[in-house]
This record gives structure tokens, sequence and C-alpha cells, in this order.
């Protein structure tokens, strides 16, 4: 039995439909499985901001407190020197190259420092979704400490480099 | 059950002896500006808020827009301006338990209208003073230097062994690992803490292998304290214990005039010093944790952002050489005296 030409419109439709409707399910279930920290767009965000000399949004997105190399930065206002140090010295990753994105696991505060306080800071003030990226850039390789979220953004839980 | 009721005496005994001035020396948040933070003894973090309390051990730690306004008894009031970190801390001096009243970092003032009782001391990560009926603000540097300046009353200001002694209109600054300098006059004059911080930064970059090592002096100084106070607290914990049988076997045997003899000429004294041991270990390791997060660590910001282009500079090597022996002695001598909640 052959089904009306109109009937066979419609089920086309309703075909296209499903799968537009399946594809954005995966794209919006995808999103929500993969954390912020971890999507490599979003870490390109984040490169850009520090290439752009953006010191405002750098120090509105980092946790404080803050690690730097294996240093604990404690105060808002240290924090804030920080940014405002390392883009007026000129930090920029030009050419960066991410190389790995790997979450933060039991031993992945040695990364940062074999020390108590690196042992403690990632358990204690890291985001559950912690997350470590190194980066080659022109100026060698370094480590962005990310996780969780702020208006789109991965925040900055720390930095070490140039290694 | 008796070995039980003992054991409850002696603690209540410590308990009494803790909780008295623990409870005196609390302060309550009366005002506030921005977000300022608490951080516990127990190391819980949260925002201060009007009316929450302020207990030894605990930290205000304020932002760059942040201001918090403590009130201690009746009539001592304590003023913490913008990133700054003051902490309350005890001490136990000719057996009693001393509040220190300490400023890492930042600027603090001091009111003290009617003190009862012993008088606090005031801190800062290398300097002490002594106060008494003080009005007084305390700035300290970000490279571990100080700056005391008194409204009225009289403060004898102590570091690296010498005394200034300070009264009204008077000031002095404390150099990092240096003793006080000449006391000045400085009513009148304008002193704000961002300016004279600045200047302090800006002297140790021009030298900061100076810089760092004076830092590690400091420390070398609090570890020394803490490796002091180390062999004693286990030979008197050895010591408790072999008193403590003493005191369970004349307990058992009934020899209830004696135990009771051995508990307070032996037994309670013991502890009264293991406990006041104990105590000030703890305060020379957090004194030493304070220097190394909010010096060490200013300090640290400020060298890399200078070389982080230049890391093959000598001067930056020199630093860093420094700095890694400060972590291992770090690591090595106060680490063992801090729980993951001091961090």
């Amino acid at each position: 039995l052959k089904s009306p030409p109109g009937e066979a419109i419609i089920r086309g439709s309703m075909i296209r439909s499903l799968g537009l409707f399946l594809l954005v399910t995966f794209f919006v279930s995808a999103c929500a499985t993969v954390p912020v920290a971890q999507r490599e767009r979003r870490i390109d965000s984040v490169i850009r901001l520090v290439n752009d000399g953006d010191v405002e949004k750098l120090v509105e997105l980092s946790s404080v407190p803050f690690v730097l190399d294996q240093e604990i930065i404690a105060l808002e206002g240290d924090v804030a020197s920080l940014w405002q140090g390392l883009i007026d010295a000129g930090l920029a990753f030009d050419d960066a190259d991410i190389r790995r994105i790997d979450p933060a696991d039991a031993t992945s505060y040695r990364e940062f420092g074999d020390t108590f306080e690196m042992d403690v800071y990632f358990q204690q003030y890291l985001a559950e979704d912690g997350t470590i990226v190194e980066i080659d850039s022109d100026l060698g390789g370094f480590l962005l400490l990310l996780g969780d979220k702020q208006m789109g953004y991965p925040m900055i839980f720390g930095l070490k480099g140039p290694m | 059950m008796k070995t039980l009721t003992q054991a409850a005496a002696l603690g209540g005994a410590l308990f009494l002896l803790s909780a008295g001035p623990a409870f005196a020396q609390q302060a309550d948040v009366v005002y506030l500006e921005g977000y300022p933070e608490l951080k516990e003894s127990s190391g819980g973090r949260f925002e201060l808020d009007f009316g929450d309390l302020v207990r030894p051990g605990d930290s205000v730690v304020t932002g760059r827009t942040d201001y918090v306004e403590l009130e201690q008894g009746t009539g001592n009031t304590i003023r913490v301006a913008a990133d700054t970190v003051f902490t309350m801390q005890e001490v136990e001096e000719d057996g009693e338990t001393q509040t220190v009243l300490s400023t890492a970092v930042g600027s603090v003032a001091f009111r003290f209208d009617r003190i009862t009782g012993r008088e606090p001391r005031l801190a800062t990560p290398a300097t002490v003073a002594g106060i008494r009926g003080t009005e007084l603000t305390v700035y300290a540097g970000s490279d571990g230097s100080a700056l005391f300046l008194v409204d009225s009353g009289l403060v004898d200001v102590e570091a690296a062994g010498s005394m200034v002694s300070l009264t009204d209109g008077e000031g002095v600054e404390v150099p990092a690992g240096g003793p006080p300098g000449e006391k000045f006059e400085w009513l009148g004059r304008e002193l704000d803490f961002s300016t004279w911080n600045q200047e302090r930064i800006d002297d140790f970059l021009e030298d900061p292998v100076a810089g760092i090592q004076r830092v590690r002096d400091r420390l070398a100084h609090f570890q020394g304290e803490i490796d002091r106070l180390q062999p004693l607290i286990r030979e008197m914990e050895t010591q408790l214990e072999t008193e403590r049988s003493a005191s369970q076997r004349y307990f058992n045997q009934r020899r209830e005039e004696e135990f009771d003899r051995h508990r307070l000429e032996t037994l309670l004294p013991l502890a009264r010093n293991l406990r006041a041991a104990k105590i000030n270990a703890r305060y020379y390791a957090l004194s030493a944790l304070s220097l190394r997060r909010f010096i060490v660590g200013r300090l640290y910001v400020e060298v890399k952002t200078a070389y982080i282009l230049n890391i093959s500079n000598p001067t930056y090597l020199r630093f860093q050489a420094i700095y890694t022996e400060l972590l291992t002695d770090f690591e090595d001598s106060v680490v063992p005296e801090l729980v993951a909640a001091d961090i």
C-alpha cells in the first residue's frame, strides 16, 4: 500500500525534527557532562584574556586563595597585583598550544609542588571539577589550574610557569 | 569508672584554664564594609557579618575594599583596614595565657579604653609590642617591616633584641629583620598605609636576594623556638604518662592522701606545663605560617612578575635558591606542627 503524498511529507518532516531534536539533545547533554574547565574553546577564552591583557576580568575569574607555582596567594589585593604585574611585564601566551587537559586527581598537587600546603589546597580549595591544563607558548610551558565556572569562563585557581 | 572520673577532673581543670581567657578576649563585629572573611582556627572560612564573634585562633581577612570594626570587652576597639590579615593568637607566659593581637599584613588601629586584667600584646611578623592604655595604629608591610604610630598611651616595641618606648604622637619604623629605628614625631604628618607599603616593596625589589634572606632568618627564629620546645614536649608527655600510672597506683591501693598530694603537686603542674609548651609551639608554628603565607607569598608575586620574561637572570636565580631552601626548612620544621585546617 502506498501512503498518500501528504503523509510522506509529514513523516519526512517528523524524521527531520526528530533528528534535530536528537542532535540538540546530544549537544546539550555533552555540554552538561563536560565541565567548562575542560572545554578547549573555554580554555582558549582564558588564554585570550591573558593575551588581551584584560587584568580586570582575570582578577574577577581568579579564585582567592590562588596558587602561583607552589605559593598560595591568600589576599585578593595580592592576586590583583599578580595579574597586573604579569600583564605589565608583557606576559602573553603567543601561539599557545594546548598540550593536555587533565582532570585533577589525588596526586595532581605534585605538579605544582610536592608540599603539604599544595596537597591541602587541592583538597580544600580547588573546585570538584578542578583541571590541569598544560599549554606551550613562545615563552615556554605553563600550567593553568582551572575549575568551576563564572559567566561562561572557567575560574582560574592557579598558574605555574614558565617551566 | 574511677579512672574516668579522675580523667574528667583533670580534663575539667584544663578546660577551665583555657576557657577563661578565651572568653574574655573574644571580639564582636560591630561594623563592617564590603565582604570581609573570618578564617576560623578550625579551618572554616565564611563571610563576616554584624555580631559575629572573633575568637582566639581566628583571623579576619579583608579584601581590597573591605573594612571591619571589632569591639572587645567594654570599650576596646580594633579597626581592620583593607587588604589586611588580623589574627587573635594565644601564648603562655609566666603561667598565664596571654592574648596576642597580630597584624600579619596590612593596617590595624587599636584603641584600648578599659583594659581589665593583663594587657594584650600586639605583634607583626617581626615585632612584638607591649601596651599600656593606648590608642595606636600598626602597619605591617608586605616585606615583613612594621610601623607603629601611637596616638596616646605607652608602647614598647621590640624587634631583633632591641626595644624602643613610644608615647603620645610618636612613631617608629622597624625594618624587616632589623631592630626598631629612631623614633619620630608623626602627628600632623601625612601617612597612609598603601604609600608606605609600596615604598617597602620598591626597596625590597632593589635587592630581592637580601630581602628573602631576611625573611628566611626570621623564619629560622620561629623554627628555633619550635625545635627548642619539641624535645621538652616529648619529655613532658612521657613523664605525664609515668605520673598518671603512679597516680592510678595510689588510687587502686586506696592511698588517698598520697593520691591527692601527687595529683596537686606533680600531675596538675606537669599537665599545665605541657599545655603551655604546646600552646607556645603552636604559636610559633602559626607565626611561621603567617610569615610564609603573607610575606613570602607577596614577595614571591613581586619577584615573579618582575622577572617573568627573564627567568635566567642571576638575581632571580639567587632569589629562587634561597626561596627553595626556605620552603625545605618550612616543610621540615613547621609543617609537622600544622594541620590541614591551618592552611
